[in-house]
């Protein structure tokens, strides 16, 4: 399972690459579980760059939600590609998570200070 | 005949390749068979097997006692339980509760799309569904014989000590010591082999049913009527073979 | 909704510039001396809802288990993303079966299995995934098909419709990228049909899902089919006797179609065709 984590702004994004399907999910879950161990007020994925994921990626999506519940954590979905997003909506998946057009997007919602900084020098690169 | 001996072929293939690939049997699947093929079977054998007992010890201790060998029905009973009659009337009480419903059961998923739809999802029919129920049948086949044996000598006894009021010790002794160990893995080996007949056959039956709930009943017939005539004919010949 | 709609248009408009799924080349299958498919060629590309119309007992459903290589045709060729699944053995046909997903007209449900461990059975044999993945996979594909919360019951315990969803559920749990489906929406009530079909339009719309769908619905083949073939029965037996787009089959004259598509008892289909057999059948041919 190819993945990286980030921090911007002292916020951590953890950002998957590739399809998530069977053959990588088990890793997903590894990773997941090992996160939810130590609780935070919001998780950050960056899933821009994951062009397919399958029900096994979604349970395990659903799983960390479950594990991550009772700190009322949330969980921002980042950057979806819209064929990724439908395969989350079709089993309304929207209603769990937090789903934001961009990183920026995500950081700026929970409050950190690199969002906004984010955002403006997108805004001045275009 | 090409295609049974094909499916012994793949059970044995699944039952020794199979743990390797990842691919071995589902513990909870092979004792649910368990249950059904030898527990649930338990007190239909052990009547069988008592009454068989019963009615050899009657018939042998009238004979034996006009020979004046009254004292050999403890050895008559056992011996002739563990080599010959254990084997023989568990496995035909086995084809007649187990293997008929072996059939039958299969016989329906067949008809009903059940075995095309497993193939379609890429699970063999052999692997899924009839190796559990061989390795439940070959365990449970010679231990229910085993039961069988003991509700035979218990089956004597009640004659020789209730009707004929002769000691219990001696009973235990005297059919401990004429059976040999070799008498009883001659049943044993005798009751696996009956097992594997049953199992086999009424598998291969089952899987291969065409047309509908007539032909599953049609199946179920012809599979206790082959295993029935498999079991007899190896009998013989096994018995040949150990005399 | 817009999406929908647009995507489905440029499906319609570079189907032929698209990956080839299915081909099927001279199809021919017997039973006895009954001749049941005579010669049948079509195409399914990436993405499509293919429709296979026709009377009952005209040979739609043998024609899916020759796709599915259940069973084998007398003659002619079936491709399977580029595969020639007529020759292939059973070994070779596991890795191609894991990709797709198949929904019989009888539902084929395990009957001793419960309806949740008929779902997961795909997943548990064919991958690694941990159960209790597994289990909310499967409240997830129950989902899809309006059952949640069912998971517990036997298949005898449900209803004919109620079935048929299930045996949906279960041929989309390996997320497979073509589906078979024969007749999913018979046995359902109008608002369960069109939960199904919007389920097929959205695999097959935004997920990118292939599917070919068996259906005697009208409304629904003309709601989620790209492509649509129909086949002949009685004197047309086992030949595609019209096929096109779902605009062009609405404009096919073709008397036979048009009397199915509006579902009327009188017209060139079998009843009255048969008219003089029926009555050498019964007053005896002496
Ligand atoms: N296994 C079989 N053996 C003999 N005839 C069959 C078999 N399966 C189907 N048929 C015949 O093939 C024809 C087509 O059946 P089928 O494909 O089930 O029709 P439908 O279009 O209604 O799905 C029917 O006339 C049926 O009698
Ligand atoms: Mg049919």
């Amino acid at each position: 399972m190819k993945h990286s984590i980030e921090t911007l702004g002292g916020i951590e994004v953890l950002k998957l690459h590739g399809e998530i399907d069977l053959k990588v999910s088990p890793d997903l879950r590894g990773l997941l579980t090992k996160k939810a161990q130590t609780p935070q007020d919001y998780f950050i994925f960056d899933l821009q760059d994951v062009s397919y994921i399958d029900s096994s990626g979604l349970a395990t999506f659903v799983e960390f939600f479950q594990l991550t519940r009772e700190k009322n954590s949330n969980i921002l979905m980042a950057g979806l590609k819209p064929r990724v997003r439908s395969i989350f909506e079709l089993v309304r998946l929207e209603e769990l998570f937090i789903f934001c057009d961009c990183v920026a997007d995500a950081i700026e919602k929970v409050g950190g200070a690199a969002g906004s900084v984010l955002n403006s020098m997108d805004s001045a690169g275009d | 005949m090409n295609a049974y001996f094909r499916l012994n072929v793949e059970i044995l293939f699944w039952l020794i390749i199979g743990p390797f690939q990842r691919q071995g049997p589902k513990v909870a699947e092979v004792f649910r068979q368990i249950v059904r093929i030898g527990v649930e079977g338990l007190p239909m054998s052990a009547m069988t097997a008592l009454t068989v007992g019963l009615t050899l010890a009657m018939q042998a201790s009238r004979k034996l006692t006009e020979l004046g060998a009254g004292m050999y029905v403890p050895d008559m009973v056992s011996v002739s339980m563990m080599r010959e009659l254990g084997p023989l009337m568990t496995s035909i009480i086995i084809i007649g509760r187990s293997g008929s419903a072996v059939t039958a059961e299969l016989g329906t998923m067949r008809v009903s799309e059940e075995i095309e739809a497993l193939r379609v999802m890429a699970i063999k029919p052999v692997k899924f569904l009839v190796v559990p129920r061989f390795i439940a049948m070959m365990i449970m086949g010679p231990l229910l014989t085993v039961f069988s044996n003991y509700f035979g000598l218990v089956g004597g006894w009640i004659v020789w000590k209730l009707i004929q009021g002769k000691g219990t010790a001696i009973y235990i002794t005297r059919s401990l010591e004429s059976a040999t160990a070799g008498d009883l893995y001659s049943g044993l080996f005798k009751s696996a082999v009956f097992a594997w007949l049953v199992v086999t056959i009424s598998c291969h039956v089952g899987l291969n049913v065409k047309g509908g709930a007539e032909g599953v009943g049609r199946a179920t017939t012809r599979s206790v009527v082959l295993a029935l005539v498999a079991v007899f004919i190896s009998n013989a010949t096994l018995t040949y073979l150990f005399f | 909704m817009t999406l929908d709609s647009d995507s489905s248009k440029s499906a319609l408009h570079d189907r032929e510039s698209k990956d080839v799924v299915i081909e099927v080349k001279d199809l021919v299958v017997r039973f006895g001396d009954r001749t049941i498919l005579d010669g049948i060629n079509f195409k399914v590309h990436k993405g499509d809802t293919m429709i296979i119309m026709g009377g009952s007992g005209c040979g739609k459903s043998t024609l899916l288990r020759q796709l599915i290589g259940s069973t084998v045709p007398d003659s002619g060729e079936i491709r399977l993303y580029g595969f020639d699944i007529t020759r292939m053995s059973e070994k070779e046909l596991d890795p191609l079966r894991k990709r797709f997903g198949m929904l019989f007209q009888s539902g084929a449900l395990l009957q001793s299995l419960t309806i949740g461990e008929n779902i997961s059975l795909p997943l548990l044999e064919n991958s690694k995934v941990d159960p209790a993945i597994v289990d909310l996979i499967v409240k997830m594909k129950l989902e899809l098909v309006g059952l949640t919360g069912f998971e517990n019951l036997k298949p005898a315990e449900i209803s004919g419709g109620m079935k048929k969803r299930v045996a949906l559920a279960r041929a989309l749990a390996l997320d497979p990228d073509l589906l078979f489906s024969d007749e999913p929406t018979a046995g359902l009530d109008p608002v369960m049909t069109a939960v199904v079909d919007k389920l097929t339009c959205d695999l097959t719309r935004k997920l990118g899902m292939t599917a070919v769908v068996v259906t005697h619905d009208m409304t629904s083949a003309f709601r989620i089919g790209t492509y649509m073939i129909m086949l002949g029965s009685g004197p047309h037996q086992g030949k595609i006797i019209a096929e096109g787009t779902p605009e062009e089959i609405k404009k096919n004259p073709d008397p036979m179609l048009r009397q199915f598509i509006n579902g009327e008892a009188d017209g060139p289909i079998p009843l009255k065709l048969s008219q003089d057999d029926y009555f050498k059948h019964l007053l005896g041919s002496g």
